[in-house]
């Protein structure tokens, strides 16, 4: 097609047979092409940036977390599972936390025989599991995976730590001793609520209640209800208190519905002995 | 339709191309101390836009909440990231209100991690990048963690006269999560600034006691209308476990500085009475609890770990002055310096059963002799509160910095024209100004005697006349007979792209200044090894003519002498890909192949339209 253009007189010299092939190249619609196909690749080659930067920032998907009970008193507790496999994958020492390894840990510090010894808050046979993290890394040098479980024992008034290596899958190590108290669990928190209603120093309560819900009547089941708590050790101004510390104690703020907070804090429930004590 | 496909394959063929030529440009390099200790969304590597960078290990603990390990820093033209920190983390969080009638132990007794952890949404991180985590069972992974890229303002400002205004902005590395505590929320932050500093803070928001009300004027302030409601004051004493691993070696060292005044004083100045002040530095050799006083502060050294400058690297703790709750045992420190020990996690009522329940004050109580520093850091808020305190609460912040002393020695992100500042430079002329040269001064006086008949008239060059230009020298300029040679990474490298040189013959340890010819320009100082070695990399200024160039390495003490030449290459677009592909990123890589492609298709469009439009007016003629 190109070839059979005529070239006005008076233009360019007519081409020679060398350029008149280079010419046959040289077409708008060849030149056309060649800028779509630059155009292509040009996206292609964006597209790889932004791939590449958005990988640079970005992880991939992780699988979605299983929640697991937050309490060995709780129905479906690791601690009462027949067995429980270890990880896919072994975090590396410094990893944050993954669910399958906590799991798979409560489960370990279940079958260690000072579990079955302790009592629960309950007061029935197992420790009562309070929480587990990394156990400080720096202090192994062998890149295994260690996590440190917190337990009550009820038994015997005892915090009761239990270092257990995810590589290997054992408990290294069990401490216990007395006089320290890490914050209340779910159970223990729902526990102490209940015995607060459930003691003598509870109408205040119940009154403040039904005044801010046009007349409700507050029971443990109540649902407006947000609980937070934690542990109670006996300071200067807790008189009535003075044996939370030794004992396990709980101080439990009740927020309703929409932020106002009942008052509940001139109260400690002493879950060792099982009792409400005013504090003031 | 051929040629369609046929374009399709070239497009294709072309991708392909870069696709397996990208990852040819990334060079394994060897893994950090970081990079081995974590994985995954854990482990956190980032180069800044000034270049410098920072490492660390993030992970999220029931009662402390967020715990960075292993953290490191990479000064820009550092090979490596170097350790400052084995770990940081809150300790405790001691809250008593002023009645004395509540006191509360945020750390142990409620924990600030696990199902305090609030879910990060838009507002808690606009810009940055959320992190999933797993925190505790009840919710299992949730969005918990901010990391941002975040604007710090201007990182330096020099005005060089006749030189360049040497500025430049600064940016931060931030991470944070937040944490609901009763009433109270807590905003958990690190903040790595570029040139190395590290500002550790807490922020505290939420809504005021609603059960910490009083009657007794001096234990409060009214907040309400009838001026009845007395909002209880209370202190927030946040604690921080800093674990020292700089430069990951055994041996750090902590030191005081102490300021005093001598008694005399100077006799210029405006007031003609300035103080002569003393600086004395004491080592702290055992476990201690300090209260800092006016001109006191302390650092963490690692005498084994030396900067170029052959200064042994440290970091300062700089606490706010008069903030510490100094009525209780718990509380009556700014830092105490303890060893480290995994039993040692809280600063008080200590959750690990082997240490039950204690505090800093009984880990010092033995006076260990400190070999491993961990630095117990208290910093206090007294909450007077304010009407506008009141729901939702602005939040307000306490925090300490870790400031960099002789990690680098310079600016870690001097710009090139300055990096031949290293010391008193008095006398030392800038060798980014070619002075221009001064004509010399005419002869006034008239010669004192007639000239005799027949005399020779001066020899050119003698008395009163400027000597003759000699030949211009050649691009790469004259060799200095003696020098050491120099061998280069390239011998060919486009301006702004990364050479390196090695030479030897230096004194050991000496420093060695690296000009680079005809037209000078210093590349820096860098310092040769113990046996008089150099290894250098710099970057060609951009603008740098193409041609021969000769680098000078000149020894500081020995002035030993090195020298070579190499190319500078045109500055083609491949070259300034090569150029990107050194310094920049895979990323950078894909998108300038892409400009480049872009221009490219934008050309033959151009072109494909102008001869269109020339072949419709020959074909309308």
């Amino acid at each position: 097609m190109t070839e059979t253009q005529q070239v006005p007189e008076g233009d360019s010299p007519p081409p020679a047979r060398q350029t008149s092939r280079w010419a046959r190249l040289v077409t708008p619609r060849a030149l056309g092409i060649g800028s779509a196909v630059a155009a292509g690749a040009a996206a292609v080659a964006l597209v790889f940036a932004t791939q590449t930067a958005v990988q640079a920032t970005s992880s991939p998907e992780s699988p979605a977390s299983t929640p697991i009970a937050a309490d060995s008193t709780d129905e479906n507790a690791p601690e009462k599972a027949e067995v429980i496999a270890p990880p896919a994958t072994i975090p590396a020492a410094y990893d944050m936390l993954s669910g399958a390894e906590v799991e798979y840990v409560r489960y370990l510090g279940a079958q260690d025989p000072a579990f079955a010894a302790g009592k629960d808050v309950f007061g029935e046979p197992g420790l009562q599991f309070l929480s587990t993290d990394v156990a400080d890394p720096s202090s192994y040098g062998d890149g295994q995976r260690r996590l440190i479980s917190l337990y009550y024992d009820y038994a015997t008034n005892e915090l009761v730590s239990m270092i257990v290596n995810v590589t290997t899958g054992s408990v290294e190590d069990v401490t216990r001793a007395s006089g320290s108290q890490p914050a209340p669990t779910d159970a223990e928190t729902t526990l102490a609520w209940e015995m607060l209603l459930d003691s003598e120093y509870s109408q205040p309560i119940v009154d403040e209640f039904a005044s801010m819900t046009d007349g409700s009547v507050l029971t443990p089941a109540s649902q407006e209800i947000f609980l937070t708590a934690h542990s109670f050790t006996t300071d200067a101004g807790s008189f009535g208190a003075e044996s939370c510390g030794i004992d396990r104690c709980v101080q439990v703020l009740a927020q309703i519905d929409g932020g106002p907070f009942l008052t509940t804090t001139p109260y400690v429930i002493n879950l060792s002995t099982s009792t409400v004590l005013p504090v003031s | 339709m051929k040629r369609i496909l046929g374009a399709t394959t070239t497009a294709a063929l072309l991708a392909g191309g870069l696709v397996l030529t990208a990852p040819v440009a990334a060079t394994a390099a060897p893994q950090t101390l970081t990079e081995a200790s974590c994985s995954g969304d854990s482990f956190v590597s980032k180069k800044l836009e000034s270049g410098s960078g920072w490492e660390f290990c993030w992970r999220l603990d029931t009662y402390r909440g967020l715990v960075l390990d292993k953290v490191a820093y990479q000064p820009r033209d550092d090979a490596f990231p170097t350790m400052v920190l084995d770990s940081i983390a809150l300790g405790q969080l001691n809250v008593p209100y002023d009645t004395g009638a509540t006191e509360f132990n945020d750390v142990t007794t409620y924990q600030v991690g696990g199902r305090r952890l609030q879910e990060i949404t838009d507002v808690d991180c606009p810009t940055g990048q959320v992190f999933t985590a797993w925190v505790d069972a009840n919710r299992g992974e949730i969005p918990a963690v901010c990391l941002t890229e975040e604007d710090s303002g201007i990182a330096y400002r020099s005005n060089i006269a006749n030189d360049a205004v040497y500025a430049a902005q600064g940016t931060d590395l931030v991470i944070h999560t937040m944490s609901r505590i009763g009433w109270y929320e807590y905003q958990t932050e690190y903040r790595f600034h570029d040139d190395g500093e590290i500002s550790v803070r807490l922020g505290a928001t939420g809504d005021l006691s609603p059960s910490d009300y009083t009657n007794v004027i001096n234990q409060g302030w009214p907040i309400d209308p009838e001026n009845e409601d007395y909002s209880v004051s209370h202190y927030h004493s946040a604690f921080w476990r800093v674990d020292f691993g700089i430069d990951s070696g055994e041996g750090q060292i902590v030191e005081k500085f102490k300021t005093t005044h001598t008694g005399e004083y100077g006799t210029t100045g405006d007031t003609g009475k300035t103080p002569i002040l003393n600086t004395e530095i004491s080592q702290i050799t055992n476990e201690v609890k300090t209260l800092g006083a006016n001109r006191e502060a302390y650092r963490v050294v690692q005498p084994s770990s030396l900067n170029a400058d052959g200064h042994a690297r440290s970091y300062e703790i700089i606490v706010p002055r008069d903030q510490a709750y100094n009525l209780n045992p718990e509380t009556d420190y700014d830092i105490a310096f303890t060893n480290a020990k995994s039993d040692e996690i809280h600063a008080s009522y200590n959750l690990i059963p082997s240490k039950a329940n204690q505090a800093v004050t009984d880990y010092i109580a033995d006076g260990e002799e400190l070999v491993d520093p961990v630095a117990w850091v208290n910093v206090g808020f007294h909450h007077i509160n304010r009407d506008e305190d009141q729901s939702p609460m602005p939040i307000h912040w306490q925090g300490f910095t870790l400031y960099p002393r002789d990690f680098a020695a310079q600016n870690p992100n001097i710009p090139e024209g300055r990096k031949w500042v290293n010391g008193n430079m008095t006398g030392v002329p800038n060798p980014n100004i070619t002075p221009a040269p001064t004509a010399a001064p005419q002869p006034t006086t008239e010669p004192t005697t007639a000239p005799t008949d027949g005399s020779t008239p001066p020899a050119e060059g003698g008395e009163g006349s400027t000597p003759a230009p000699t030949d211009a020298p050649a691009e790469g300029g004259e060799a200095t007979p003696g020098a050491n040679p120099v061998t280069f990474g390239h011998a060919e490298v486009a301006p702004g792209a990364t050479q390196t040189a090695t030479a030897g013959g230096f004194a050991p340890n000496e420093s060695v200044t690296a000009v680079l010819h005809s037209d000078p320009v210093n590349l820096g100082t860098f310092q040769a090894n113990a046996e008089g070695e150099l290894s250098v990399q710099f970057i060609v200024p951009e603008g740098t003519p193409a041609g021969e160039h000769r680098l000078v390495l000149t020894g500081q003490t020995s002035s030993a002498v090195a020298e070579g030449t190499f190319t500078v290459a045109e500055a083609s677009p491949a070259a300034i890909l090569g150029a990107l592909a050194t310094t920049g990123t895979d990323a950078n890589r894909w998108a300038l192949s892409g400009l480049v492609l872009l221009v490219a298709g934008a050309g033959l469009a151009g072109t494909s339209m102008f001869l269109r439009r020339q072949q419709e007016a020959k074909a309308q003629a």
